[in-house]
Order: C-alpha cells, then structure tokens, then sequence
C-alpha cells in the first residue's frame, strides 16, 4: 500500500487532539512510519482499559440481544459501547445493532478505531450504515469516515456513496483515507456527470486538486484517460493545473496515461 | 545510558525495539512527541472514566459500589 503522508498526517492529528500544523516535529517520519505511529497510539489507548471493556463484554455474553442493546442505549452510553465492541463477537454487534438509532450508531462510530471493526463492518448490514452516513455528513466527521473507507466492504462503500450529495463531501473523505486505491475504483465506477461535478468541485480548491490527483494515480491507465477526457470537458486548463500539482506531490510519472490522454 | 525511546515505549506499551523507526527523530522532538501522546492518554483516560462514571449514575446507588469492585473501576 502507498502511504500519503498527508493523509496519515491529519489522521494522527485527530487522534492526539492536534492541528496537523502543530506536528512539524514528526517531519522526519514518513507516511508509513506516520501509520505505525498512529496505531501504537490507539492500540495503547486502548489497551489502558481493555480489562474493563472485556468484563463488561463478558458481562453480557447470555443476554438477549435486545436487553444488551438498552444496556448499552440506555447505561453505558456510546464511548464504552464503541470500546467493548471489539470485545463482542461481529455478528452479534451487527445484531445488536439493528436496535440501535442511527444517532447512538454515529456516535459509536466516532469513537471506533475502524482498524478494529474491520469485521464488524462485513458483518454490518448496509442499509444500517446509511443512517450513519448521514449523520456523519451533516456533523462533517470527514476524518472518521475517510478512515471507515480504508476497511469498509467496496460494494458498501458503493451503496453509501449515494448518500454523498455534494462531491466536495467525497474529496474530504478522501482526504483521510489511506487506501487511495479504493477510493479510485470507487470513482471509475462512477457516471460521467458524477465525475464531471467531482472534477468541477476538485479544481476550486488546490487541496482538492491534490487528493483527485493521488486518487487518479492510483487508477489504471484506461480510467485515468477517462478521467482526462472529463477534465477536458469540465475546462482544458485543468490539465496544466493537475500537472502543477502532480510535480509537487510526485505523482507526475503514475498520472503518465492522464497526461497522455 | 537510558534509551531516549525507553519513555515512548512506556507511554505506548511496548518494546523501546520496537520503535526503532522514531529514531528519525530527534531527541527534542521524541520528547515533544511524548509529551502529546502523554496529553491524548490523559484526554482519552478522562473521557473514558466520565462515561463509565455516567453509566454508574443510572444505576440504583446500591449497586454502584459492587459493580465498580466487579468491573475493577
């Protein structure tokens, strides 16, 4: 996997609480070592209580599905649900789920290290998630939601997908996920108009210029002439904008068949 | 001579070897890092009693005090 610093920058930020201005000390480390860095920080968080998230998983391994859903609704609030989650076999989360509301399943989320719920997101049935994904959206937990699309299922990535309106949502997302390969095949899955208004909402902004271009690099050279095209279409001057940023971000030789095109 | 990743290690949980990779840092800036992972482990240590805290508070009161023992708050 390609690491973006950048993207593994902010994701750090956010869990130390952090601008990503404010880390300038960690310059010297890479993406990957940014990566490795972010997950001993949660893991080690996490483990500070894990003697308490177990026991009260365990607590509640014979009771119906329902009564340890309230339990969690109703006494131990989002937070500790999120942390025993992990604790908690995927399908039975999953059941459990479908007794919560989408705002407790939202809250919950935020509090997850998606690394962790990997499972649970397979498990997940997607039409609960979509709640989830709007709620999300209008609390603008971009950097929650980038970091879910580097272990959620593509075909339910897919689906979620629809409840993202305004392509500028999309780029934030992207923003902070890591797996920039997903999110490209996500994207050449969409229609031309959709990619037309992703591409006119990507060239407003240059840190959005930036993020479709890692995605882009990341696409094979048939969907990365596509791409080009639809630039094309949107506005010709695109390209030399796209070419700016791809010398800055060392993307220039990947973005060959875009620039070709 | 301590290792300068020795507090790093503590504050994550795990072996000054396995940090290896911080060595691209310098010792002022390893010490800054400690101090942020310190403050995020103070920060999440809060919210996480806060909760619990708010959790015992929906319980009878006659029951806080063996929960607590039970779940070793």
């Amino acid at each position: 996997m390609n690491i973006d610093r950048d993207t593994e920058l902010r994701r750090l930020a956010r869990v130390l609480h952090r601008d990503a201005a404010q880390l300038g000390h960690l310059a010297a480390l890479d993406g990957a070592g940014l990566m490795k860095l972010r997950t001993l920080i949660q893991n080690s968080l996490l483990e500070e209580f894990a003697g308490l998230f177990e026991k009260i998983a365990a607590s509640g391994k014979l009771a119906p599905d329902a009564l340890s859903a309230l339990l969690c609704r109703k006494v131990f609030g989002p937070s500790i649900t999120a942390n025993m989650s992990y604790y908690v076999p995927a399908d039975r989360a999953a059941r459990m789920c479908k007794h919560f509301d989408d705002e407790f399943m939202a809250e919950i989320a935020r509090e997850q290290i998606p690394e962790r719920a990997r499972e649970q997101l397979e498990k997940l049935p997607v039409d609960l998630m979509r709640g989830v994904t709007r709620q999300m959206l209008a609390s603008r937990d971009y950097h929650i939601m980038g970091g879910f699309t580097d272990y959620l299922p593509e075909d339910k990535a897919m689906i979620l997908m629809e409840e993202i309106a305004d392509p500028a949502d999309s780029l934030r997302i992207s923003s902070f996920a890591q797996r920039k390969d997903r999110v490209a095949r996500l994207t050449a899955k969409m229609d031309d108009q959709q990619i037309r208004s992703l591409i006119e909402a990507a060239f407003k902004a240059p840190e959005f210029i930036n993020e479709v271009g890692l995605v882009t690099a990341q696409m094979p050279p048939k969907d990365q002439q596509r791409m080009a095209k639809l630039s094309d279409a949107v506005d010709p001057k695109h390209r030399a904008t796209a070419r700016q940023a791809a010398e800055k971000n060392g993307t220039l030789e990947q973005l060959q068949p875009f620039f070709a095109a | 001579m301590a290792n300068p990743n020795d507090k790093l290690a503590k504050l994550l949980r795990t072996q000054p070897a396995k940090l290896d990779f911080l060595s691209a840092l310098s010792e002022a800036d390893r010490l800054k890092l400690a101090g942020d992972i310190e403050q995020a482990r103070q920060a999440h240590s809060k919210h996480i009693r806060g909760s619990m805290e708010e959790a015992l508070n929906q319980l009878p009161w006659l029951l806080r005090a063996p929960i607590k023992k039970l779940f070793g708050v």
